[in-house]
């Protein structure tokens, strides 16, 4: 991490290289196992244009681990196991007044990878080497339901007929729902090669192979008091006072629609491409630098798939193909004692229409810096620290609504997303 | 000097190219300048809300639609702000839908007796006001004061205005309440309708605690209540003393129509310039004589309009039957909505207005107070350019050597109900507001040009 994760021409010696470029896994025989931490701190608010009123997202750290095991049988082969969180997204925010509990105030994503891998010397400039992901993921999503898009149960009414056209407020929220969906297993693939060039100068390259996920779980409804009372004259009940909580009470219980079910939903964790240089400038600095594509393209839809059909939502996300630079330095400053920095500059997946609570992602530059302290052959320890800093960037609170078609991004955007990040991670590396 | 020829300035050349290409594309982070723009006005306006009833909903022609409700004051009063302003657009062609004729009958589009709202929803709600709200409806929809009607619900969906107010945060609120707590008293001439004046500032005084308390307020606008009795849905009898025999000379009023003696003006012995006849007053008695015409012909019995006594309709009418027992049943049920609607006597005409004066006595001095604006609909309307463009009888059939027509039988600046502004009269009301706006606070909204 300290050198911005570049590095597919040449990899660390700690076993990550089982992500980072599986080819790199050849070289040292023997044991290196690592393990290891990164805690993120993430930061952002989201400002409205309306009001300027701002809302802080309240996660709290979020730690990712990682554990390498790699064996050099000799100089020619090496083969480990590697488990790792390439993928993982966390946001919470509040559910008092903040419009965006809408679409999620409280989500996770998850996906573990489990990598067996295995590498080869292929000749003396040549390194190939790859490994199957055995991904394991999870998803949660915590959400308001608005019921002035909800139709209303009553023949008193034309058919369709919402709450929203009896004058329900917009973003009234009558319903919590919670979709905690585990379990989720795919396979994929993660394969590199490294080319030696010169003594110091090397080149590499890492495609990962993207893995489909289904996820199974449940969906948990709990209705929330609006305390909204049509008064007499309504045209539902015309003679006396309606209250809407009464109404809707029914949807929650057997038989309903609203009541706890199963649920499942789809997401492809994306592929991965990368290419990269290692340049030996002196004896004590290594500069490297990557370009990395990830085939977000393929993140078009969200599909929520409920037991009860009618529930059935399907969001459209229509993620980019992203494109970043990843550019690290390394610095042998003693035997003991390298120091290292890097930077990254990345692009936006998410479209302009798509940067809401879930994950309000942007362009961002991410800068990093870290040391690695190795007092005797037989360990080492790193420390790394990484700072992103993504741009502001227009954003949404609200989905569609009905009688609403195809608005664009201008129309759904209603203010401004601040997003940061500070991670810290270090890690354990014993050779023997 | 390093040779780039020479294998370090390989290195460094490979090295740095990709920290040059890096430099070129790093970029700044935090921009507030991708919030939206605030109002042309400035940020007073921020978030406008109204607050009101049925003149500020966009009620027209006994009717309201997303096209009456676009015309409304205050939507053209936010628009000259520069401030986003939504409304509770009710689908065309209304609910109910605004009239196209008065008379001979009334009638509306064809279409359902009340289109639904909208859709979709506004995500904020900036129009809140009601039509048929009195003071308490601003407060309240179920005390048994309010006046909850379905468009309450249609509008506000289960708020009141004051919560839907709050909802919306605003920074500018314009107030025109109370025409209503006068008006049925009017329309139906009982002054025992009226809010007395102690209810009245009560609760007023209790919206205005309300409205202070909503943090982000900046100002106000404050707006007089309406001398109802200005109203061209109101016509003296005097004027029907002269109209009916226009009217049947034209043969569109049945001949057993008679206006009695007591209707002359006061200069020849009548009182008919110092009562005011509700409009669906004189079109009960006109339908029931012409029902009466056209099954007697001749002989139909007279139905007269009384100035000098507070008769109902009811009274009137059972005057041709020799009694209100006597009224046959098809009359009785011709008239049952409007049976007990009275004209309005001289003491009551007083009443009203000294009411509406006891109500913008407090108005203004309330505004005054707080630094709000305050604006003055009567004095606006009775000033003699707009005076002489307010019939005192609708042009219900052409009058030969009246500047008046038909098709606006109660003049440019009224609708179809002689109750309500026209379009053209919430122009001339929003002007009035930006100059009351502009003049307290300082601004600069650009008038409306009309």
């Amino acid at each position: 991490m300290g050198r911005a994760g570049a590095g597919v021409a040449e990899t660390c010696d700690d076993g990550s290289a089982m992500y980072f470029n599986p080819a790199g896994l050849v070289g040292e025989t023997g044991w290196t196992v690592s393990g290891g931490v990164t805690a993120i701190f993430v930061g952002g608010e989201f400002t409205a244009d309306r009001t300027r009123e701002s809302w802080d997202i309240q996660n709290d750290p979020i730690p990712v681990p990682h554990l390498y095991a790699r064996y050099g049988l000799n100089e020619r082969w090496a083969a480990g196991i590697g488990v790792f969180v390439p993928y993982g997204l966390s946001t919470e925010w509040p559910t008092g007044d903040f419009d965006g509990r809408f679409l999620g105030y409280n989500n996770s994503l998850q996906s573990i990878y489990i990598q067996p891998t295995v590498a080869y010397q292929l000749t003396d400039r040549i390194k190939i080497g790859g490994g199957l992901d055995v991904v394991i993921g999870a998803v949660e999503l915590n959400q308001h339901q608005d019921l002035s898009q909800q139709t209303v149960p009553s023949d008193q009414l034309p058919p369709g007929t919402t709450f929203g056209e009896l004058g329900i407020p917009f973003h009234t929220a009558f319903a919590d729902v919670k979709l905690d969906a585990g379990g989720a297993t795919g396979i994929g693939g993660n394969f590199g090669v490294q080319v030696r060039a010169t003594d110091w100068l090397r080149f590499g390259a890492r495609y990962t192979l993207p893995v489909e996920l289904n996820y199974e779980g449940d969906a948990t409804f709990t209705q929330l008091q609006t305390g909204l009372v049509l008064p007499p004259n309504n045209p539902i009940q015309p003679n006396t006072a309606l209250p809407v909580d009464a109404l809707v009470a029914p949807q929650f219980e057997q038989g309903g629609l609203l009541v706890d079910q199963d649920v499942e939903t789809e997401i492809t964790m994306p592929g991965q491409l990368l290419i990269g240089i290692s340049v030996q400038t002196t004896p004590r600095l290594k500069l490297l630098a990557d370009y990395q594509w990830t085939d977000w393209s393929t993140f078009d839809v969200l599909p929520i798939d409920f037991e009860n059909d009618a529930l059935d939502t399907e969001q459209i996300e229509n993620y980019e193909d992203t494109h970043a630079l990843r550019l690290g330095a390394e610095y042998a400053a003693t035997e003991a004692w390298t120091a290292r920095a890097g930077l990254i500059t990345h692009g936006a997946a998410a479209p302009d229409e798509t940067v809401t609570p879930l994950l309000p992602e942007g362009y961002r530059n991410e800068f990093t810096a870290g040391f690695g302290w190795q007092p005797s052959p037989l360990f080492e320890v790193d420390v790394a620290y990484q700072y992103i800093a993504q741009n502001d960037r227009r954003g949404r609170v609200r989905d569609p609504r009905v009688g609403e078609s195809d608005p664009t991004a201008e129309e759904l955007n209603s203010g401004l997303y601040s997003f940061g990040a500070h991670l810290i991670g270090t890690t354990l590396t014993l050779h023997f | 000097m390093i040779p780039l020829s020479s294998s370090f300035g390989r290195r460094l050349v490979w090295g740095a190219l990709p920290l040059l290409l890096a430099a070129l594309v790093l970029v700044g982070c935090d921009d507030e300048n991708l919030l939206s723009e605030r109002p042309d006005a400035g940020p007073i306006f921020d978030r406008y809300v109204a607050i009101g009833n049925s003149i500020t909903a966009g009620f027209q022609a006994n009717g309201i639609s997303k096209t009456t409700q676009q015309q409304s004051f205050a939507n053209l009063l936010a628009g000259q702000m520069g401030t986003e302003f939504n409304l509770p657009a009710l689908n065309n062609p209304g609910c109910p839908p605004p009239l196209t004729q008065i008379f001979p009958a009334p009638q509306r589009p064809d279409g359902p007796p009340c289109s639904l709202r909208e859709a979709p929803a506004p995500t904020t709600l900036n129009n809140v006001a009601v039509p048929g709200a009195e003071v308490i409806d601003v407060l309240s929809n179920t005390d048994q004061a309010s006046n909850a009607n379905t468009l309450t619900s249609f509008i506000l969906g289960g708020r009141t205005q004051i919560e839907a107010a709050r909802e919306a945060q605003p920074t500018f609120v314009t107030a025109w309440i109370g025409n209503n707590d006068v008006l049925s008293a009017a329309l139906v001439g009982n002054t025992d309708l009226i809010t007395p004046v102690e209810d009245f500032t009560s609760r007023y005084n209790t919206m205005l605690s309300q409205l202070e308390s909503m943090q982000d307020l900046e100002g106000a606008a404050l707006f007089g209540v309406v001398d109802v009795t200005l109203t061209p849905n109101l016509s003296p009898g005097a004027a029907y003393a002269q109209v009916v025999p226009q009217g049947q000379q034209a043969q569109v009023l049945p001949p057993n129509l008679q206006v009695a003696d007591s209707c002359a003006p006061s200069n020849l012995g009548g009182v008919g310039d110092q009562m005011l006849v509700p409009f669906q007053y004189g079109v009960a008695l006109v339908s029931v004589a012409g029902a009466l015409f056209q099954q007697f012909g001749a002989n139909a019995p007279a139905v007269t309009l009384n100035c000098a006594q507070d008769l109902t309709v009811e009274e009137a009418v059972g005057q041709s039957f020799g009694g209100v027992g006597n009224i046959p049943p098809p009359i009785q049920d011709a008239i049952r909505d409007v049976r007990n609607v009275s004209v309005l006597q001289t003491q009551e005409i007083a009443t009203l207005r000294g009411t509406v004066q006891a109500y913008n006595d407090f108005i203004q001095q309330a505004a005054g107070e707080r630094d709000y604006a305050y604006v003055d609909v009567n004095a606006l309307f009775q000033q003699p350019e707009r005076r002489q463009q307010i019939p005192v009888f609708p042009e219900l059939f052409d009058v030969p050597g009246n500047d008046f027509t038909p098709e606006r039988p109660f003049g440019p600046l009224f609708s179809l109900d002689g109750v309500h502004p026209s379009a053209e009269a919430h122009e001339v009301v929003t002007n009035a507001a930006i100059e009351a706006i502009n003049s307290q606070y300082g601004t600069t909204i650009p008038a409306l040009n009309q």
